[in-house]
């Protein structure tokens, strides 16, 4: 079969480009470099933004260009003047394109073995893997369709024009996401970002990146995927075959308005029919517990340094070792500092402490410890205002500090950084001349992640690029 | 009167319009097999379109054309079988493949048994250095460049083979060495050879039938030596016949 025949050849050619092996050996070593370094924070929110949303969706300019190429530099006329039907070259094009981004879709899988062996799969890397191949099928849908009506001398123009629809298409996901945060999914602007097929199939995968809500139908959104996909496979192959000659466009009056009115209409039916009711609370990414304020900063009760070291500087915020992670599974030594909210002038008695971590952090102080912690007060003094408020409200300039040594162990990971696991912590004192007990009570967080995490995942990303980096080197020593 | 059969190449009032513009109008070619063929005109003269619409990469506007017979329009297939194209650009365009990638692509499409062979022998006959057959046509002069094509077109036997300016960009001494070739393989492959040029020297020492097309019309087709004894005199008439048409010497078409 011919298609067989070209489909082979057509690959074995688009890997002979110039920067064929190489430009792949540079974006998987791209991609695994984000993936490495994205063990120490949210894996799926940095890394799987761009592996599974960004680079599938590059396919689009790519399968224009890859489309035009052949008549920008006239490879059409050697291959149409040998017996080949035009049809079968198109197919096995498209055929390439496919193999090409399934080739991709499978580069990324060691990375993702590495985090499944370590967090399991959670809900959002389960759709993410959905959503990946569908955009690269619809990105070289409508990139081939890009590339075949664009005849020229120049790639400029459909390289530009997919570039173009990508930059679109991605931009409408993070607009669709802020739209529907403020209830505005079904305005006309929200009806517009269903003109990107990422948002279609984030909506039809029941999915979200951000945002609290998804459609509570999906039917109509799923046609408009078709509609899209096939509308634009479909479009492409009959302009290729039935409107243009080899590097001609041989179009009458009536298939010009055609090619626009489908054009337009793969355009417009998602924005006019796609599902827009956003009125189904969306699934969690994953089982990550929710800490209120994560992310704050200053006049917390909390702080964690290394065992006997003093107060960190930046202190305290609700993340107690933002800039230092413990890994995860394994025992951590640290000194829990609690600053209590009394100056040194005032003595402190009766002090007991209780400390529970939560979402699988087990902290451990040992009872001897806490039983002594009285007896290990130290002093500290608080620079601008920065000391914990006191029963009157003022800021503590010269406080009372208990440092407890404890072991923490963050358990069952739901991601493989950027975990944050809640503790709680409450101290029951008395104040010399207070007949009340004082009562503090502090949570915080421990940021954790999966400690050789970041060596495996260096480790496997480097496979693809390293035997890319060899093929583009036997190439360039074979034909120099 | 001859059957449709005993002709390599025969167009009865070919066109071709590109919107208002008509670049080949009412072209009549007949072509007798096995004859090394020389289509003469300026440039813009309407020869590229000419062999496009021959070598089925362009449907004609109006009129037929067949190529061994087949009509370039119902059986455009049994037509590329049976041609070969050079034009002055495809293998430079496959800059980073070597010759012996190039030609493989083309063997393994066109089903030729043992392709790496194949190749080897075209490259042969094209008198391509086997030290250069592995390198990148990139790296390749004109000359070699243009070898490449000849061989691309050669490759499944052509019983036609269509030349579109093959020597464009070529010194001197290049020039002959193709030239040599071209002679060389229309006697040894038996190809029926139609040969586009504007260089009035190249037709005159390769061709002994030729046409002449000046703004898409045929203005001149017989004998090389019926334009003159000397490159002179041909020139003179030539440039008589393009820049007055068919005015000065009719068609005989």
């Amino acid at each position: 079969m011919l298609i067989g025949v070209l489909f082979r050849e057509e690959l074995k050619a688009t890997m002979r480009g110039a920067f064929a092996w190489l430009g792949a050996a540079v974006i998987l070593l791209a991609l695994g470099a984000v993936a490495t370094v994205g063990t120490q924070d949210t894996w799926l929110d940095g890394f799987g933004i761009i592996a599974f949303f960004l680079v599938p969706l590059a396919f689009l300019p790519f399968a224009a260009g890859a489309m035009a190429n052949p008549r920008v530099n006239r490879f059409v006329e050697s291959v149409f003047t040998a017996p080949v039907e035009r049809r079968d070259w198109f197919i096995a094009k498209v055929l390439v394109l496919l193999t090409l981004a399934t080739a991709y879709y499978f580069a990324v899988f060691p990375m993702v073995l590495v985090y499944i062996s370590h967090v399991g799969m959670p809900l959002l890397l389960k759709k993410l893997l959905l959503w990946t191949p569908c955009l690269l099928v619809a990105s070289i849908a409508v990139g081939t369709l890009v590339g075949v009506l664009f005849i020229g001398r120049s790639i400029a123009p459909p390289a530009a024009t997919g570039v173009g629809i990508l930059l679109a298409y991605a931009g409408l996901v993070p607009l669709q996401e802020l739209l529907v945060s403020q209830g505005n999914g079904a305005t006309r602007t929200g009806s517009l970002t269903l003109a990107s097929p990422a948002v279609l199939l984030k909506n039809g995968l029941g999915f979200t990146l951000a945002t609290g809500s998804i459609p509570a139908t999906t039917a109509l959104t799923w046609v408009s995927v078709l509609v899209v996909v096939i509308g634009a496979f479909a479009l492409g192959a009959w302009v290729f075959l039935r409107a243009q000659g080899v590097e001609t466009w041989e179009t009458t009056r009536s298939q010009r308005w055609a090619i626009t009115l489908g054009a337009v209409a793969i355009f417009l039916f998602p924005v006019l029919f796609a599902d827009r009711n956003y009125d189904t609370a969306a699934p969690r990414a994953n089982g990550a517990p929710s800490i209120s304020g994560p992310s704050a900063r200053g006049n917390g009760s909390l702080a964690l340094a290394p065992p006997g070291g003093a107060l960190p500087a930046r202190c305290c915020g609700a993340i107690l070792n933002r800039d230092a992670p413990i890994g995860t599974d394994e025992n951590t030594q640290e000194d829990l500092l609690i600053l209590l909210p009394v100056e040194t002038d005032q003595r402190v008695n009766d002090l007991s402490i209780r400390i529970v971590g939560g979402a699988g952090l087990q902290a451990t102080a040992s009872p001897d410890v806490l039983a002594a912690a009285q007896q290990h007060l130290e002093t500290h003094r608080y620079m601008n205002d920065l000391g914990p408020a006191a029963a009157d409200g003022h800021h503590v300039v010269m406080g009372w500090v208990a440092r407890v040594p404890i072991t923490l162990n963050p358990t069952k990971p739901w991601d493989i950084g950027g975990n944050r696991y809640p503790l709680n912590v409450s101290a029951v004192y008395h104040v010399a001349g207070d007949a009340h007990a004082s009562m503090l009570s502090a949570r915080g967080a421990i940021s954790a992640q999966v400690a050789s995490a970041i060596y495996e995942m260096g480790a496997v990303s480097i496979i693809f690029p390293a035997l890319c980096l060899a093929a583009a080197i036997a190439r360039w020593r074979r034909t120099r | 009167m001859s059957l449709a059969g005993d002709y390599a190449v025969e167009t009865d009032r070919l066109t071709r319009r590109f919107g208002g513009f008509v670049a080949v109008a009412q072209v009549t070619l007949k072509i007798p097999k096995g004859h090394l063929y020389g289509f003469l005109g300026l440039n813009g003269a309407g020869k590229t379109t000419t062999i496009r619409v021959l070598t089925t990469l362009l449907p004609p506007s109006a009129g037929s054309a067949k190529v061994w017979g087949h009509d370039v329009i119902k059986e455009p297939l049994a037509v590329r079988k049976l041609v070969g194209l050079v034009s002055d650009e495809t293998s430079e365009s496959q800059s980073t493949w070597t010759a012996r990638e190039y030609l493989e692509y083309f063997a393994r499409i066109r089903r030729i048994p043992n392709p790496a062979d194949a190749v080897e022998h075209i490259l042969d006959n094209v008198h391509l250095d086997v030290k250069f057959r592995g390198k990148l046509i990139g790296a390749y002069s004109t000359g070699m460049k243009r070898r490449v094509e000849i061989a691309r077109a050669l490759m499944g036997s052509p019983k036609v083979i269509f030349l579109d300016e093959p020597t464009r960009g070529l010194d001197l001494p290049a020039k002959r060495e193709i030239w040599n070739l071209l002679r060389d393989l229309a006697v040894r492959e038996q190809v029926t050879t139609f040969l586009s040029s504007h260089d009035a020297q190249e037709i005159r020492t390769l061709c002994s039938e030729i046409s002449v097309i000046a703004r898409g019309q045929i203005v001149f087709t017989g004998a090389t030596r019926d334009l003159g004894a000397d490159l002179d005199a041909f020139e003179e008439h030539l440039i008589e016949l393009l820049t007055h048409g068919g005015q000065a010497v009719p068609s005989e078409q």
